[in-house]
């Protein structure tokens, strides 16, 4: 510091304003690369898309005003309505069973038995495969005609197996059935959350008489559910903008009867397949206030069923 | 010198240096320019985005042998741009002066956005023949009256089955008429625990999609999708109605849920369902003849005219086809040049080389016939005398939306035949869908 190499000499007010001006600059100076591509690249686009999604917008030629057209007819696009009702059918039914899933993996690998590193990392592994390497993997592993699964189902078991992702039926099953391949980053959150129980919490319920499901209610589950409540917004949001296992398996469509036809794809397919960028940009508006909206009910519920301690 | 060299001593000894380099390069070309005036090559480009090695190299091929019979002009071709750089190439101002673009609604698409120069009076400066080519390829560039583009080869759909499965069966000749293909498909229709060890002809399975699938259907039972007179979609009318029904009704018959399972065991190449014997007919384009040259050579099959709907005998012989163009963009520097390409690219080797490289057809009739095309394979030969003869029609018609067509007639088309929508119900969603789409369409053409 200046005032420990010359002792005695206090720096004035207004040295000391002036030297506060100057590391401003130099700050701005420095931090200035970083705000010119988020001005440029994310506060620009957000907003242009905002105005965009009141247009008529074709990319090739300039924006045309069209007021609220784009919402009007979004509301009356049965795809629409399709996309959205197949993805909260992911979110509703798919985020938890991804969750419970994770959570009975993190507590058996919580068990101390010999090589559970092993096992650990066995469950965790899937998570570092590309989406796109994984998803292609399960539509060979799913094909109903020669996927290894349904060979099982015919040779085994002598029935025909479902037709997963090629059917309407099964396919958002199948999706589902192929999330919990990647669930190794929810298993691990919960297995640090596990560990953070305290041992003595589970002795004095234990002194207390309660039994092993009474002390999985009462103790772990309010003790981790700090590590629930971050996973399962993060997961809502996820499961709200599902895109590449989507477009990888329906090969750009919405799969069989538009089944596999996800918000997030079909905005892709409006933007890029038909050009219609003012559309598009409504849709990402709406997808935004239905996240916004989620993500805020989530967060007041958390008050009563998220727990901190201390 | 000795002294050490700062920062700005050497940035200043590099400028010198810099300096002295540049004006030497000046020098010497002006010394060039002295001694051998350079003739002026008026130079044109022309972009496409193939990127296969066999298209690139007779792609350049022709072009080299255009610039050697034209001195002063030269064509740089240039490979591997997608349709939609281009575009913006045009957007911005700076656009190539020959472009290739591909089936799939592009064309008209680009002509509605004003993307391309209209050819029609330079056909009539010129007075260019334009019957020389194969109608459908004429009619899909024309949009608004106006001629877009010039063709750049084509491909064709026909009928293709196994002859080894007709014999085993008894089978002595391939259907004449669809209702025919629906019965012989049943006896050639084999079940297995799971599902189908093979179906004998799937309506739909060797197009892309549901969607273009139709197209082809609606012109064998006599109907239009769009009328040029009334520039409207004529989508839920009682040709196509009857067309859905019956296609409805086809799949029905097998389970629509059984064949989704079925379809989704297909693969490409060796594994390619016609050649796995997965299906013993189907409809596919001329392209299918080359895959088998590579991956099943010893196939015994042949093509044949494709089955026409027993109430429409005179629709015998139809088939659509689809193909690329050649295009010159608005705004583009050297038209009377690109003009002169476009049209030398129909005459001599030009067709000839193309139609080799891309595994399609030349759209200029005279070609049809050509030796070098006919003796390629006796298969190849049928498509081009199918087309020579043949009730042709263009896969599809040119709107103003026709990139959406395919994907409203898929979603649609897959709820009626999976019973999830009446045909009735989806032949009027789909033309209320490509109506709204038009409207917003002409909407801004009328506040631009």
């Amino acid at each position: 510091m200046a005032t420990v190499a010359t002792p005695g000499v206090r720096p004035s007010v207004q040295m000391r304003k002036a030297m506060s001006q100057r590391n401003a600059r130099v700050g701005f100076f420095f931090a200035f690369p970083f705000l010119l591509g988020f001005v440029t690249l994310q506060v620009y686009p957000l907003l242009a898309s905002f105005y965009y999604s009141f247009t008529q917008f074709n990319v090739f030629q300039p924006p045309i005003w069209i007021g609220a057209d784009n919402y009007v007819q979004l509301f009356q696009d049965p795809l629409f309505w399709t996309s959205l009702r197949n993805t909260l059918f992911m979110v509703i039914v798919g985020v938890p069973v991804q969750l419970v899933v994770a959570l009975l993996a993190a507590l058996l690998l919580n068990s101390k038995v010999r090589g559970i590193a092993v096992f650990r990392t066995l469950v965790y592994l899937p998570t570092v495969t590309p989406v796109v390497a994984s998803s292609l993997l399960w539509l060979w592993l799913l094909n109903p005609v020669y996927g290894p699964v349904n060979w099982v189902f015919v040779h085994i078991l002598h029935v025909s197996g479902p037709g997963w992702f090629a059917t309407a039926a099964w396919a958002k099953p199948a999706m589902i059935f192929m999330g919990l391949w990647g669930i190794g980053t929810a298993m691990v959150v919960f297995l640090a959350a596990l560990q953070g129980v305290p041992e003595q919490l589970y002795e004095a319920a234990r002194i207390d008489g309660a039994g092993a499901w009474q002390r999985a209610l009462r103790v772990t589950l309010p003790l981790i559910s700090p590590a629930s409540f971050f996973l399962l917004i993060t997961h809502v949001i996820d499961a709200l903008q599902i895109f590449v296992t989507a477009y990888v398996i329906g090969g750009g469509g919405g799969g069989p009867q538009n089944a596999l036809l996800f918000y997030a794809l079909y905005l892709y397919q409006n933007a890029f397949n038909f050009l219609k960028m003012g559309y598009a940009s409504a849709m990402a508006w709406l997808l935004f206030l239905v996240i916004l909206i989620l993500t805020l009910l989530i967060f007041r519920s958390s008050r009563r069923w998220v727990y901190y301690e201390g | 010198m000795n002294s050490l060299l700062t920062r700005r001593a050497l940035l200043r000894r590099t400028t010198v240096a810099g300096i002295g380099l540049a004006s030497a390069a000046v020098f010497t070309s002006c010394a060039g320019g002295v001694g051998k005036p350079a003739p002026a090559v008026v130079k044109a480009e022309y972009w496409h985005s193939w990127s296969t090695p066999p298209v690139v190299k007779a792609v350049a091929d022709a072009t080299a042998e255009y610039n050697a019979q034209h001195p002063g002009r030269e064509v740089i071709a240039r490979w591997g741009i997608p349709a939609t750089r281009a575009l913006l190439a045009v957007a911005g101002g700076q656009p190539p002066d020959i472009v290739t673009l591909y089936p799939g609604g592009t064309l008209s698409e680009w002509a509605n956005n004003g993307a391309l120069r209209s050819l029609t009076p330079l056909v009539q400066a010129s007075r260019y023949d334009l019957t020389r080519f194969v109608q459908s390829q004429i009619t899909h560039a024309i949009f608004d009256g106006q001629l877009y583009a010039l063709p750049l080869g084509m491909g064709a759909y026909m009928f293709y089955y196994d002859r080894k499965i007709f014999q085993a069966a008894g089978i002595s000749a391939p259907p004449k008429t669809l209702q025919e293909a629906q019965q012989i498909s049943q006896k050639l229709t084999e079940k297995s625990l799971g599902g189908f060890a093979r179906v004998g002809f799937l309506p739909f399975a060797g197009f892309s999609g549901n969607g273009s699938g139709f197209s082809l259907y609606s012109y064998l039972f006599g109907g239009k999708i769009w009328s040029v007179k009334e520039q409207r979609f004529t989508i839920n009318t009682p040709a196509n109605l009857a067309a859905l029904r019956w296609l409805t009704d086809y799949y029905r018959a097998y389970g629509p849920t059984a064949v989704d399972k079925f379809t989704a065991g297909f693969g490409n190449q060796a594994q390619d369902p016609f050649f796995a014997g997965k299906l013993a007919m189907e409809i596919n384009g001329q392209w299918q003849v080359f895959n088998a040259k590579n991956f099943k050579p010893n196939l015994d099959y042949d093509v044949a005219p494709i089955p026409y709907d027993e109430q429409h005998p005179q629709l015998r012989n139809s088939t659509m086809t689809r193909g690329n163009s050649l295009v010159l963009p608005k705004g583009s520097h050297h038209v009377e040049e690109g003009w002169s390409f476009i049209t030398w690219m129909q005459t001599g080797n030009a067709p000839v080389i193309m139609a080799k490289a891309v595994n399609n057809m030349p759209a200029v009739r005279s070609y049809l016939s050509d030796p070098r095309l006919t003796s390629i394979d006796p298969r190849y030969a049928r498509f081009l005398a199918y087309l020579r003869n043949g009730n042709v029609q263009p896969q599809w018609p040119p709107t103003p939306v026709t990139g959406i067509l395919p994907n409203a007639f898929q979603t649609d088309v897959d709820a009626a035949t999976h019973g999830a929508e009446s045909p009735q119900q989806a032949l009027a969603h789909i033309e209320l869908v490509m109506q709204e789409n038009l409207a917003a369409m002409q909407r801004r053409g009328k506040s631009a």
